[in-house]
């Protein structure tokens, strides 16, 4: 579903992903792991295509297009989903409207039927109790005033709403309580399907005891230094990003 | 005086007038006699007038408009059209002139038509109040040669279970349209005013309009102003509120139409524990200049106000907003807030906020703020990262800003109409983003 080949990022003229290699496929759920700095937030917007990213090589491919040449837009309508480590405010801009906005642009591209109000509803009542939110949140201005437990919420009920089949997370762990932290990880379990491949991005081992993946990579300076499996991930809780180093 | 020829045909025309007005009390006469003397003698504003720095009314003064009612091309029934589907006491101006035959007037409030209201004692009492000598040489050429209106009477304790809603329809090329609307809510009294202004596109008119407001002791008035004028037409428009003890003003200004147009607030708290919100939006495209003037004067203590003033503007259009706040000595525990937040959407885009507080009193919470900018980037992101395209990100961020302004509306019917004569400007103003 997704190859990335020895992909290299600059943010503002400074070289961040220096030649990254990944290749996720349908039904599998990967973790990416590593130290602050390493590049793991940077990979995550490179694949939704941030403006602040500036590809100086590699290559991208997600279902066999050329991920990199696709609008942000395109991206998300082709089914790429990133769930954001810092969810933006919007304020003056209702939730349902918004949601219903973004999966009716979806649906539009799919060449399926748009969504009315009241059917919208029904789909939007379902998918909120995966994440077990209040309805009060419907009506309040996009992540304006939630707290940080909340606006991860709503990033995974936009994931549940928009039905992505590549779900990238950033760091949607951070930041949780124990609570919502089960709440989050039930709603990506439920999300996971044979259709479906969910890139994990990570700082904690935490999320992994809730999520259990099929491939844990890490990410240091810039470079994937170990993959492994769902293992490896305990392994570096126990010994830190330090141990990898190690020769 | 001011003697000069662009005035003349305004002399003129009060002459042509002085029928009419001899039919007037003499308390009126003297009125407007002191008001077309007070124009006379300032003339139209000029661009080096610092009030007008922004916005250049020489379009308007080097015109000759028709000051006699002008006929519209509808029957008059034929604006009924206009009317939104919403529930409320409609009351209709065609070229300024009032149609009491198809306006609805509710029992329990009397709405008298302003030829006849010089004999009424409540109008002379507010129509007296609201003359003053701090009025700019506009509103005194609304009171000089404005010959209609209406007084709306709300008595104590009155609450009409709908709003007023006005609707100002003008189609007259060359028309000169003065209406006035005066308000007084007794004690206790809740109403809801609308001012609906619409205009034939393509039209040059000018609207010069003046509405006041009297509040009594606990009285709660809403007053909801939409401007949608022909885009040829210059507007000019002045509300002035006098709250007493208690008394509560929402009011919100939507400035959509006219080429230039200008909407100046004043609000005077003369009773203590009196409150007022004011908000406006301006939206503004090609070189539309939409300007809101408001003065908030903290004669009496521990009063409230709470201004936010927004403007989204495309094209080379120019928005000013112009907040003055007095607290006078003695206005203590006076809480005075005031905001401008400005959007541009092209490059040729401008806007302009002056914020002049005046505070002669020490124990007060006084607070402003202005900004201007253009859309973030980080939402348009956002947006788009969700299958939203780019035009239609920007375009529902707008409408979020335009919509802390409308969500103050709490009438559910008229907060719709709000927005969706907001949406369709903003689709307008898309294209010059």
């Amino acid at each position: 579903m997704l190859e990335i080949n020895d992909l290299h990022v600059s943010i503002d003229g400074k070289e961040i992903l220096k030649g990254i290699d990944l290749t996720v496929n349908a039904g599998e759920v990967h973790a990416i792991m590593g130290p602050n700095g390493s590049g793991k937030s940077t990979l995550t917007r490179v694949l939704a295509g941030h403006p602040s990213c500036r590809v100086t090589g590699g290559s991208v491919t997600y279902e066999g297009k050329d991920l990199l040449a696709m609008s942000i837009e395109d991206r998300a309508r082709a089914g790429v989903f990133l769930a954001f480590q810092y969810p933006i405010d919007i304020p003056g801009v209702n939730n349902t409207y918004f949601l219903r906005s973004a999966l009716n642009e979806v649906r539009r591209s799919r060449g399926l039927e748009e969504l009315d109000a009241v059917d919208f509803l029904t789909v939007l009542r379902e998918k909120m109790k995966i994440v077990e939110m209040n309805e009060s949140f419907l009506a309040r201005p996009v992540n304006e005033g939630f707290s940080g437990g909340e606006k991860k919420r709503n990033e995974i009920l936009q994931m549940a709403v928009l039905e992505p089949k590549l779900a990238v997370l950033d760091e949607t762990d951070s930041g949780l309580d124990i609570d919502a932290l089960r709440v989050v990880a039930g709603g990506v379990n439920r999300m996971r399907s044979p259709e479906r491949a969910i890139l994990l991005v990570t700082h904690y081992q935490r999320l992994l005891d809730y999520i259990t993946p099929d491939r844990v990579h890490v990410l240091m300076e810039g470079k994937v230094v170990l993959s492994g499996e769902k293992e490896l991930a305990l392994h570096l809780e126990e010994k830190g990003y330090a141990w990898v180093k190690e020769p | 005086m001011n003697d000069t020829p662009e005035l003349q045909p305004y002399v003129d025309a009060y002459e042509k007038l002085s029928p009419q007005r001899l039919k007037e009390p003499d308390w009126f006469r003297v009125m407007r006699d002191e008001a077309m003397r007070s124009f006379l003698d300032k003339g139209f504003p000029k661009r080096g007038d610092e009030a007008w720095r922004y916005t250049d009314l020489s379009a308007v003064t080097g015109a000759r408009f028709i000051v006699e009612p002008m006929t519209s091309r509808f029957v008059s029934g034929g604006v009924r059209f206009l009317k939104p589907s919403l529930k409320a006491n409609f009351l209709f101006f065609i070229n300024g002139q009032f149609q009491p035959h198809i306006s609805g007037i509710p029992a329990g409030v009397r709405v008298i038509p302003l030829p006849e209201a010089g004999n009424d004692e409540g109008f002379r009492r507010a129509i007296t109040r609201l003359f003053t000598d701090e009025m700019d040489s506009l509103q005194s050429l609304n009171f000089g040669l404005g010959m209609d209106g209406v007084f709306i009477d709300v008595p104590d304790g009155a609450a009409p279970d709908c709003p007023f809603y006005v609707i100002h329809w003008s189609d007259a090329h060359g028309a000169l349209c003065q209406p006035k609307i005066l308000l007084a809510a007794g004690t206790d009294a809740r109403v809801a005013l609308v001012e609906d202004f619409r205009g034939a596109e393509g039209k040059m008119y000018f609207s010069n309009t003046f509405t006041g407001a009297t509040l009594a002791k606990g009285a709660a008035v809403q007053y909801y102003k939409i401007q949608s004028e022909s885009r040829a037409s210059c507007h000019t428009a002045a509300m002035k509120a006098l709250q007493e003890e208690g008394s509560d003003l929402l009011s919100v200004s939507l400035a959509i139409g006219g080429k230039i147009a200008r909407h100046t607030l004043s609000v005077k708290f003369g009773g203590a524990g009196a409150a007022a919100r004011v908000l406006g939006l301006s939206l503004g495209a090609d070189r539309q200049v939409l300007d809101h003037v408001t003065g908030i004067d903290h004669a009496s203590p521990g009063c409230k106000s709470d201004q936010l003033f927004k403007s989204i503007l495309a094209g080379a259009a120019r928005g000013v907003f112009t907040g003055k706040v007095l607290v006078r000595r003695g206005a203590q525990k006076t809480d005075a807030h005031q905001s401008s937040k400005n959007l541009l959407l092209s490059e040729t885009a401008k806007a302009d906020a002056r914020p002049q507080l005046e505070i002669l009193a020490d124990d007060v919470k006084c607070a402003h703020g202005a900004a201007v900018g253009q859309l973030e980037e980080d939402p348009v992101f956002y947006l788009r990262s969700r299958g939203i395209g780019e035009k239609e990100a920007r375009r529902i961020l707008a409408a979020g800003f335009a919509n802390e302004v409308t969500d103050a509306i709490p009438l559910e019917s008229l907060r719709e109409l709000a927005g969706v004569r907001t949406d369709e400007k903003l689709g307008e103003m898309e294209a010059e983003a």
